[in-house]
C-alpha cells in the first residue's frame, strides 16, 4: 500500500469517525439552549406551553436533522473504508 | 432528469473496498420502488380521504348542527318558559291586588256600617231615654194632679165631717188650695 | 454491520403499512354515529387534533390539508412502529420511502401555491419582487429555488436518518452484546429495550414533525396570498 493511499485512509477514517461526534456536539449545546428557552417560556407563561412545545419540538427536530445530515454523511465515507479482514 | 442530475455527481473517493457508483447508489434509492411508493402513498391519501377523514368530518359537522339546533332551541324553550311565568307572575300580582283591594272595600263598607248602626243604636237610645223621661214627667205630673185631687177631696170630706160647719163650696175651695199650697211649699 | 436488505422488502412492509390503514380506516367508519362510541371517539380526537393543529399553522383555509397532515402523521408512525416490532423493519428507515412521501409534498405544496397567487405571483414570491431592491431579486431567485429543492431532501432525509439510525443503534447493540452472550438474535430485549424506548418516542415525534413541517410549507406557500388581499384591502 502506497503512502499517499494510507494518509487518504487515515484521514477518511479520521473524518467518518469525528465527524458525528462533533455535529452532535454543536447539536447537543443548541438543543440544550433551545429546551432551556423553551422551559423558561413555559415557565413563566405556563398557558402558552403548549405552543411553545410545539415550536420547540420543531426546533429541536431541525436542529437535530443537522446532525442526521452528518449521519448521512458518515455513512457514505464509512462505505468508503475498505474492510479489515483479520 | 433528477436522476440524471444525481447520477452526474459521481463520489469520487474510490478507495478500495467501496461501492463506487452514485450518491443515489450509496444511499440506496431505486427509482422503480420510489414511483411505486408515490403511487401507493397517493392511493393510500385517496382512500384515506375518501374513507376516513370526510365521513369523520362530515360526523362532527352533523353534530355540531345537531347540538347547535339543540341549544338553540333550548334556549328558545327557556325564553318562551321565563315569558309565561313571567305571564303568571303578573296575573297572579294582579289578581292578588284586586283581592286586597276588595277586603279593603269590604272591611271600609262593615266600618261604615258599624259606624252607622253605632250611631242608629246611640239615636235609638236617645230616642227611648227621652221618650222614657217624658214618660215619666207626664206621669209625675198626672200624679201629682190626682194627688192634688185626691187630697183636695179628703180635705173636703174630712173638713165637712170634722167641722159640720155649712160653708159655702167657694170659701171651702179657697181654703183647701191654701192649704194644700202649703203643704207644697213645705 | 451493513443493512444488506433488499429496498423492496422495504417496500413490502410499505404495502403492509397501507393495508393496515386501509383496514383501520375502514373499520373506523363504517358506522360512524351521532352519539360515538369509545372507538369513535378516539378517531374524533384524532380527527380533531389535526384540524386545530392545520387551523393553528395555516389558518382558517388550513382545514382541507387536515386529510394529508393526518394521512402523512398515520402512515408515518405506523411505519415507525412497525421498526419497534421484533420481525418487522421501518419502512421509514428506507431513503424509497421518505424520499415519495417528501416529493408529494414538496410537489403539493408547488401546486397549492402556483393555485393561491397564480403562475406570474409564483415566480415573483421567488424573487422577492417588490420587497427587496430590484438587483437582489435575480439573487433571491437562486437562493430561493435552491432552498425549495433542499425542502424535500431535508423532509426525507430526516425521517429516513432517525429511523435508520435507531435501527443501527439497535442493531450495533444486539451484535455487541447479545449475540456473542445468548447466540441468538431474537433474545437481547434488555440490551434493545432503552433504544427501543427511545424509538418509541422518536417514532412519533417524526411523524408529527413530518406532518407539521408539511403544513408549515403549505402555509408559507399560501400565506402571501391572504396579505395582499389584505393589503388591496388597506389601499382601497
Amino acid at each position: 500500500m502506497e503512502v499517499g493511499t494510507g494518509l487518504y485512509l487515515m484521514g477518511l477514517a479520521l473524518a467518518a469517525g469525528l465527524g458525528l461526534p462533533l455535529a452532535v456536539i454543536g447539536a447537543g449545546l443548541g438543543q440544550g439552549r433551545a429546551v432551556a428557552g423553551a422551559m423558561e417560556g413555559m415557565a413563566r407563561q405556563p398557558e402558552l406551553a403548549g405552543r411553545i412545545q410545539t415550536g420547540m419540538i420543531i426546533g429541536l427536530a431541525f436542529i437535530e436533522s443537522l446532525v442526521l445530515f452528518s449521519f448521512v454523511i458518515f455513512f457514505l465515507l464509512q462505505g468508503r473504508l475498505p474492510t479489515v479482514t483479520p | 432528469m433528477i436522476e440524471r442530475l444525481f447520477w452526474s455527481l459521481p463520489v469520487t473517493l474510490g478507495a478500495e473496498g467501496g461501492h463506487g457508483g452514485g450518491i443515489l447508489e450509496l444511499l440506496g434509492i431505486d427509482f422503480n420502488i420510489l414511483i411505486i411508493q408515490m403511487a401507493g402513498f397517493l392511493l393510500l391519501l385517496w382512500v384515506m380521504t375518501r374513507y376516513f377523514w370526510n365521513p369523520i368530518q362530515a360526523t362532527l359537522e352533523a353534530r355540531r348542527a345537531d347540538i347547535n339546533a339543540t341549544y338553540d332551541k333550548i334556549e328558545a324553550d327557556r325564553r318562551a318558559m321565563e315569558q309565561l311565568r313571567a305571564d303568571y307572575e303578573q296575573r297572579l300580582a294582579q289578581i292578588e291586588a284586586e283581592a286586597r283591594e276588595r277586603i279593603q272595600q269590604a272591611v271600609g263598607e262593615a266600618q261604615q256600617l258599624r259606624e252607622q248602626i253605632i250611631a242608629d243604636a246611640r239615636r235609638q237610645a236617645d230616642e227611648i231615654i227621652a221618650r222614657a223621661r217624658e214618660q215619666a214627667e207626664l206621669e209625675r205630673e198626672k200624679l201629682t194632679t190626682e194627688l192634688q185631687e185626691h187630697v183636695a177631696t179628703l180635705a173636703l170630706r174630712a173638713t165637712e165631717h170634722l167641722l159640720r160647719e155649712t160653708l159655702d163650696e167657694q170659701r171651702h175651695r179657697r181654703l183647701v188650695q191654701e192649704f194644700i199650697q202649703q203643704a207644697e211649699v213645705r | 454491520m451493513e443493512h444488506h436488505v433488499s429496498p423492496w422488502v422495504f417496500a413490502v412492509f410499505a404495502g403492509i403499512a397501507y393495508g393496515v390503514l386501509v383496514i383501520f380506516a375502514l373499520f373506523s367508519t363504517r358506522n360512524l354515529q351521532k352519539r360515538p362510541g369509545r372507538w369513535q371517539n378516539f378517531v374524533e380526537v384524532i380527527y380533531e387534533f389535526f384540524d386545530n393543529l392545520a387551523v393553528s399553522v395555516v389558518g382558517e383555509h388550513g382545514r382541507k390539508y387536515v386529510p394529508l397532515a393526518g394521512t402523512l402523521f398515520l402512515f408515518i408512525l405506523t411505519c415507525n412502529l412497525m421498526g419497534l416490532i421484533p420481525p418487522g423493519l421501518a419502512p421509514t428507515a428506507s431513503l424509497n420511502t421518505t424520499l415519495a412521501l417528501a416529493l408529494i409534498v414538496i410537489i403539493y405544496v408547488q401546486i397549492e401555491a402556483i393555485r393561491a397567487r397564480g403562475i406570474v405571483g409564483y415566480f415573483k414570491h421567488f424573487a422577492r419582487v417588490g420587497e427587496v431592491p430590484i438587483l437582489i431579486s435575480p439573487l433571491l431567485f437562486v437562493i430561493e429555488v435552491v432552498s425549495e429543492l433542499a425542502k424535500p431532501v431535508s423532509l426525507s432525509i430526516r425521517l429516513y436518518a432517525n429511523m435508520f439510525g435507531k435501527e443501527q443503534v439497535t442493531l450495533a447493540l444486539i451484535t455487541a452484546f447479545a449475540v456473542p452472550l445468548f447466540q441468538k438474535a431474537y433474545l437481547p430485549i434488555p440490551f434493545q429495550f432503552p433504544v427501543m424506548m427511545l424509538g418509541l418516542l422518536v417514532a412519533f415525534v417524526q411523524a408529527f414533525v413530518f406532518s407539521i413541517l408539511t403544513l408549515i410549507y403549505l402555509a408559507l406557500a399560501t400565506e402571501h396570498h391572504e396579505e395582499h388581499h389584505e393589503a388591496h384591502a388597506h389601499a382601497h
